[in-house]
């Protein structure tokens, strides 16, 4: 029977046994609440924050640009709603190939090389679950055959964004454009706050102002699930948009000055001399402001960053020219407050000057005679200056140079500027290895020969001659407004500096100028106004490359000036003849048309 | 005498085993009404497992009043009908989404034959060794390594790779305590270990997935080692007092799957905290002593295999599945007993505790008091 043969007797040994495998048993606990422990209580504070990784995420709310206005609050940069397309790396498929296929279906539809494509994607992954932007303001029929496949692209998002437009068309170098911040830029600025596909102010205003223009941007923390389904908002911050900037630009008086200088190469910078206010600066030729809005093509980005007409460049602070005879002025100045000539003195013109064995011209070959100061710039005669330039000698011309502003930077609210050259012996000695001759000397008090400045640096030494010595602080931010436009900030404007003058010297030199412009033998009469006091000089700055380029600057009304311009077109040949009509018709819009 | 002796003497009921396993139950039961709440699909289960429970009860009464050495008796035919029904399964089984287990569906409700593939093998083996002095000789292992490596072959082939795995341990805890000599014992351990390779290419894609994942959970972090992460963090955020009941944002939030089965201890750690998962360990281990000890003072050789096979079955059951919960070991998929969802396995390991009830009801009708 069986069960006689169950009823074995239990050996002693099975409770040792059976001991044994309980003792393992409680052993392999102990190391079950070891490692409880390591996990919950020594290594707790890491997997918390895991934890809150995984079910808490931020979703930022962009902070809408500030505005750009001009000085009348005329709307020149607005913002305009843009749909993006991008990967959002947290949500592509798991497995890699399927992922790929995705980067790469995706790349195919916006035609977007897949380099770049991949590179943005795995640039992301430090924020994998905010999209990489791959393209901007895409076209609707796009955006609508994109929806319909948002099934088979997972990890594809499409999201409201938006742009920069352009009700005027003016003002592209001032106003500058707004691109997505580069990994370069992204490395220079992380410690402000930028992030990855932020807009960054690429150039002009919006680079330099962009800490004001772009605000703060909010986020809402959302509870999500394994699935990434919103549960619920636990934090929300609204963004603070950015400040508005009214500028001194009177976008009329922009318009009008783009259109006098038409595609010609050259730049424009009319002035307040009162204050340095900037109300008009133009640099030929250009781009269209809405070029790198939204969606840039790349042909065109390619075009314009290869043109050899440099339109990209703001010629009005980047570009150098030798003044040429406007810079007349200056020596003038020089010369009457160094004593070295009075309003009195007289030279003789014979349409030659020799220094030594060297002739040097006028440009009237005929001469203009024996010639005082006030007559010499009405009829910018070169010989006249030659010999003060002699007179003053080269150290003192060169300190009034400094003094009226040359040589350094103006100060500017935009990036880039360029500081330009003043020429003394010393900076020959250095840059050419070769003493300063005579010669050097006669050409500095024309404006030629070393002599590099910038069309605002004319603009502000003009000033300076109108406003009766002061050296202004150029600037092309008025005011600065919250969003909603209420709180006017306006913006300090550090305080001219004052030339010590004489004014009976600098009234002299303002005659010649209205002379020039009035008189019948004046050089500027294509700047005549009807009806208002004019003062202004002509220029030609001389270029090696090809034909001269003319310049042109003035003030008005003479009396109490309110504008100082200066104005240079390239190859535009002799001072009065292509850049003094173009000062003509923004006077004109100012004074007549205008207001 | 008649093979079915009924032992309906309530006073030789062993109170401790019953209170720890309910106690256990509870437990099991709060923690899935709370990995269950976020889901409404999965709203009734909380229901259904209080009905597993109540199933399971009947089972280990069943179990306890019948003779175990009359059940051991019949342990061949419980293999077989097991082995049978694993068979059916493998005929008849369309794999399930996650991969895992086949079921038998019964109509009403399914049943896992690989959980009562456990219970037969120990009432098998209890029969076969009890009844042979011969596993003190090498040759004499082989019966028992053969009934084991039968159900091994086709639970894995159901797939259950954990299952599979829980019956290695039961056997060789078995022979041990039957008397087999320790470094038979030991050479089979190593033998085994070395065979272990030679059954990878037999392994299913996913279980080799699951293994070399577990060796490098972020090899894939959210692909195969998902589960295994998210567990971990789970656990790891609880801290000394845990989240707070129905509070754990891994579990509540679908962070950590399968979280009212295998995953259940992750809703315990990250909820309650290092404290809640202590006491849980504290009520596992309770209920494992009391099974050896009656192990130890069981009447015969028989009642002492039985209660030593169920004592390795909840032993490591409970620590692979915590281990697992813990990252400490591969996901092999299998539910932590008495407190993960499931009714097979409720079911199983309550009929298992009843014939350790039954070895101790032995004990005690034999010798009084002891």
């Amino acid at each position: 029977m069986i069960w006689a043969r169950l009823v074995r007797p239990r050996p002693d040994r099975t409770a040792a046994r059976v001991r044994f495998v309980g003792w393992t048993v409680a052993a392999l606990y102990c190391v079950l609440v070891v490692r409880l422990f390591w996990m919950q209580i020594l290594d707790g504070a890491r997997y918390r924050d895991l934890a809150r990784l995984n079910s808490v995420r931020t979703i930022p709310i962009r902070a809408p640009r500030g505005l750009i206005l001009d000085r009348h609050l005329r709307v020149l940069v607005d913002n305009a709603p843009a749909v993006s397309v991008g990967i959002t790396p947290a949500e592509l498929p798991r497995d890699p190939a399927q992922a790929q296929a995705v980067v790469e279906s995706l790349a195919g539809f916006l035609n977007l090389p897949l380099p770049a494509v991949e590179a943005k994607v795995a640039s992301q992954r430090v924020r994998p679950y905010a999209p990489a932007r791959l393209a901007v303001d895409v076209d609707p029929g796009l955006v609508a055959r994109l929806e319909e496949r948002t099934a088979s692209l997972p990890g594809m998002t499409i999201w409201q964004d938006s742009k920069r437009s352009y009700p005027v068309a003016e003002a592209a170098h001032v106003l500058g454009y707004v691109g997505e911040i580069t990994q370069g830029q992204l490395e220079r600025l992380k410690d402000r706050g930028y992030r990855l596909g932020d807009w960054l102010g690429q150039t002009g205003l919006e680079s330099y102002y962009d800490e004001k223009l772009r605000g703060v941007d909010g986020g809402k923390e959302v509870r999500i699930d394994a699935g990434g389904h919103e549960l619920g908002i636990l934090r929300e911050v609204p963004p603070q948009p950015g400040q508005n900037l009214v500028l001194t630009i009177d976008a009329g008086l922009q318009a009008v000055a783009e259109d006098a200088m038409g595609q010609d190469a050259g730049a424009i910078v009319a002035l307040d001399p009162r204050n340095g206010e900037i109300l008009a600066m133009v640099s030929k030729p250009d781009y269209p402001a809405s070029a790198f809005a939204g969606r840039v093509d790349a042909k065109v980005w390619d075009a314009l960053n290869h043109d050899e007409r440099h339109p990209m460049d703001n010629r009005a602070v980047q570009g150098l020219y030798p003044p040429g005879s406007v810079f007349k002025i200056v020596t003038a100045l020089a010369a009457l407050q160094e004593g070295a000539i009075t309003p009195e003195t007289h030279f003789t013109c014979n349409g030659i000057f020799w220094i030594s064995t060297w002739p040097y011209r006028c440009w009237k070959e005929i001469g203009h005679g024996s010639i005082a100061l006030e007559q010499a710039i009405i009829e910018s005669c070169d010989i006249f200056f030659y010999q003060v330039g002699l007179k003053l000698k080269v150290d003192a011309l060169a300190r009034w140079t400094r003094n009226f502003g040359f040589g350094t930077k103006t100060g500017i609210d935009l990036p880039d500027e360029q500081a330009g050259v003043v020429p003394d012996p010393a900076w020959k000695q250095l840059k050419e290895g070769l003493p300063w001759f005579p010669g050097n000397t006669v050409m500095m008090a024309i404006g030629q020969g070393y002599m590099q400045a910038t069309i605002l640096q004319l603009a502000r030494a003009t000033a300076a001659v109108a406003n009766g010595g002061f050296l202004v602080h150029p600037h092309l931010l008025k005011s600065v407004t919250s969003s909603e436009g209420d709180q006017v900030e306006t913006e300090p404007v550090a305080k001219s500096v004052d030339l010590g003058l004489n004014p009976d010297y600098v009234s002299l030199v303002q005659r010649g100028m209205e002379g020039a412009v009035e008189s019948p033998r004046g050089t500027a009469s294509r700047a005549r106004v009807d009806g208002l006091s004019v003062a202004g000089k002509t220029g030609t700055a001389q270029n090696s490359q090809g034909e001269d380029h003319a310049v042109f600057v003035c003030f008005a009304p003479v009396e109490s000036p309110q504008v100082a311009i200066a104005i240079i077109v390239e190859h535009g040949g002799e001072g009065g003849l292509s850049a003094a009509p173009i000062a003509k018709r923004m006077l004109e819009y100012l004074y007549k048309d205008g207001q | 005498m008649a093979p079915f002796t009924l032992l309906p003497d309530a006073r030789r009921w062993d109170r401790s085993i019953i209170i720890l396993a309910m106690l256990l139950c509870a437990f099991g039961l709060v923690l899935i009404v709370s990995a269950t709440a976020a889901d409404p699909g999965l709203r009734g289960l909380p229901l259904k497992q209080a009905l597993w429970v109540l199933m399971g009860v009947v089972a280990m009464v069943l179990a306890a009043v019948v003779d175990h050495r009359g059940l051991a008796n019949l342990g061949y035919l419980a293999y077989g009908l097991v082995v049978l029904l694993l068979g059916v399964v493998l005929l008849t089984a369309r794999r399930s989404s996650h991969g895992a287990t086949s079921w038998l569906d019964l109509g009403v409700f399914y049943v896992e034959p690989s959980e009562l593939a456990k219970v037969a093998l120990i009432l098998a083996l209890a029969r076969a060794l009890s009844d042979s002095p011969r596993v003190r000789t090498f040759t004499g292992l082989l019966p028992a390594l053969g009934l084991m490596a039968g159900l091994q072959i086709l639970v894995l082939k159901a797939p259950d790779l954990g299952t599979s795995l829980i019956l290695l341990p039961i056997t060789l805890t078995m022979l041990l305590v039957a008397g087999a000599r320790l470094w038979h014992l030991g050479l089979l351990a190593l033998g085994m270990g070395a065979a272990g390779p030679l059954a990878w290419p037999f392994l299913h894609p996913y279980q080799r997935d699951r293994i070399l994942s577990f060796l490098n959970p972020q090899s894939d972090a959210l692909g195969t080692g998902y589960n295994a992460i998210q567990s971990q963090i789970a656990v790891g955020s609880g801290g000394w007092f845990g989240q707070g009941y129905m509070r754990g944002t891994q579990s509540q939030l679908h962070f950590v799957p399968f979280h009212h089965t295998d995953f259940v201890f992750s809703v315990l750690g990250e909820e309650g905290g290092f404290i809640a998962s202590v006491l849980l360990l504290a009520l596992l281990l309770a209920l494992l002593a009391r099974i050896a000890e009656i192990a130890m003072k069981a009447r015969d050789m028989s009642g002492s295999l039985v209660a030593a096979g169920m004592l390795a079955w909840l032993g490591t059951q409970s620590f692979v599945n915590i281990g697992m919960n813990l990252g400490l070991l591969p996901v092999t998929g299998i539910p932590l007993p008495l407190v993960s969802y499931g009714g097979s396995s409720t079911i199983a390991a309550f009929f298992g505790l009843g014939l350790v009830l039954s070895v101790r009801r032995d004990s005690l009708g034999s010798s009084g008091d002891r």
